[in-house]
């Protein structure tokens, strides 16, 4: 019932380790350290043992399928996204998709794959600031902050937007008030430089 | 957008940290935090069959925030008792003014005591153990539990771990030209 390798459970406020057995842990009412009421339930994935990495199969007659980075390693699997066949040692499982580390990396890096995105940047809330911050800080440059913020809308209007809010209708709204900022803003300029003629 | 994925369902659970907003999201297969900080919003999935162990520990959060925001109320009520104490008609508009900045700090002070206790909620996995941010109250985590544990216990069954090499692999079944 131990944890798998060498990792314990600690506790989030001392640090102090947690016992590791299972139904210790489970028993356990407080941190042993600091006394902070502590509640852990414990899944069956808790107590499977870490298995071991997969070992690709050797080519044992000819014409076998083989592996597209391994021409001595047996095929196992195709990968989902390019198709080069893929030896057990190349294959890597995403929620039940395969992929080679290639694609696995491009997709990392282009975003593709939604299960490996870990960010994305709010360019709704850039621009947002960028008509907000200028009004109160230095009004003097709302018409270029203004056409700035038109052309960033123009430039990230395909880009993905955020998961939680509406980020196109954000844009839309966003440009409404850029225009205005941007004709105000002229206007105040016009104004200016005419009576300083 | 999430709201409109019929893959996941929203729980209205997350809250504010100091980090930024947070939100929680379920789908069938895990759990989805999203996390608003800044000009960027950070995901975190965490899958029902990779969770090892979840962890809920109490935190004196609550008792601060009351103590803090008590503590402003009880100074402006001494301040105005001072002031008060010795004038024989004071003033209602300074009245007034000390009451409206009480209250300020007495309705957060208030829904800070409604809400209840506070807590930190973990999730914890083969590779990491991570902090469920803007889940930082008992009733919510409670609320978190009761819907996770059983989506989590029947994911993983009891069945044993899972093997590396899967049972089946298409390329087995390959007949065409060598490859590679």
């Amino acid at each position: 019932m131990a944890l798998p390798g060498n990792s314990k459970l600690a506790c989030p406020n001392c640090g102090a380790s947690f016992p590791s057995s299972g139904p210790e842990l489970q028993a356990m009412e407080q941190c042993p350290a600091c006394w902070r009421p502590t509640e852990v339930t414990l899944f069956p994935a808790f107590d499977w043992p870490v298995t071991a990495g997969a070992t690709a199969e050797k080519v044992v007659m000819d014409g076998e399928a083989t592996c597209f980075y391994h021409a001595d390693h047996r095929a196992h699997v195709p990968c989902d996204a390019c198709g080069r066949f893929l030896c057990a040692l190349c294959d890597l499982d995403l929620n039940g998709r395969h992929f080679c580390p290639q694609c696995l990396e491009l997709a990392m890096t282009k975003n593709t794959v939604q299960a490996l995105e870990r960010n994305r940047t709010r360019w709704d809330k850039v621009i947002f600031a960028l008509l907000l911050v200028p009004l109160f800080f230095c009004y003097i440059l709302v018409p270029v902050t203004s056409l700035a913020a038109l052309v960033l809308i123009g430039m990230k209007w395909k880009a993905p937007g955020s998961l939680v809010s509406n980020t196109r209708v954000r844009f839309i709204v966003f440009a409404v008030l850029a225009t205005l900022e941007f004709v105000g803003g002229s206007f105040m300029w016009w104004m200016v430089l005419g009576r300083s003629r | 957008m999430l709201k409109k994925d019929p893959n996941y369902q929203r729980l209205k659970l997350g809250g504010a940290g100091l980090m930024g907003v947070s939100t929680l999201w379920l789908a069938q297969d895990h759990l989805l935090v999203v996390e608003v900080t800044g000009y960027v919003e950070k995901y975190r999935r965490f899958y029902f069959r990779d969770i090892q162990a979840m962890v809920i520990q109490s935190t004196s959060l609550r008792l601060w925030w009351s103590l803090g925001l008590g503590a402003m109320i009880a100074c402006l009520l001494l301040i105005l008792l001072v002031t008060t104490w010795n004038s024989p008609s004071p003033d209602p508009v300074v009245v007034w003014v000390f009451v409206g900045i009480m209250l300020l700090f007495a309705v957060p002070l208030l829904i800070n005591l409604l809400r209840g206790p506070t807590c930190t909620v973990l999730v914890r996995t083969a590779v990491q153990t991570q902090k469920i941010p803007g889940l930082n109250r008992r009733k919510k985590a409670g609320k978190l539990m009761a819907l996770l544990v059983p989506a989590i216990s029947a994911a993983q069954g009891a069945s044993p771990a899972p093997t590396a090499a899967p049972a089946e692999s298409p390329a087995e079944n390959y007949s065409g030209p060598a490859a590679g």
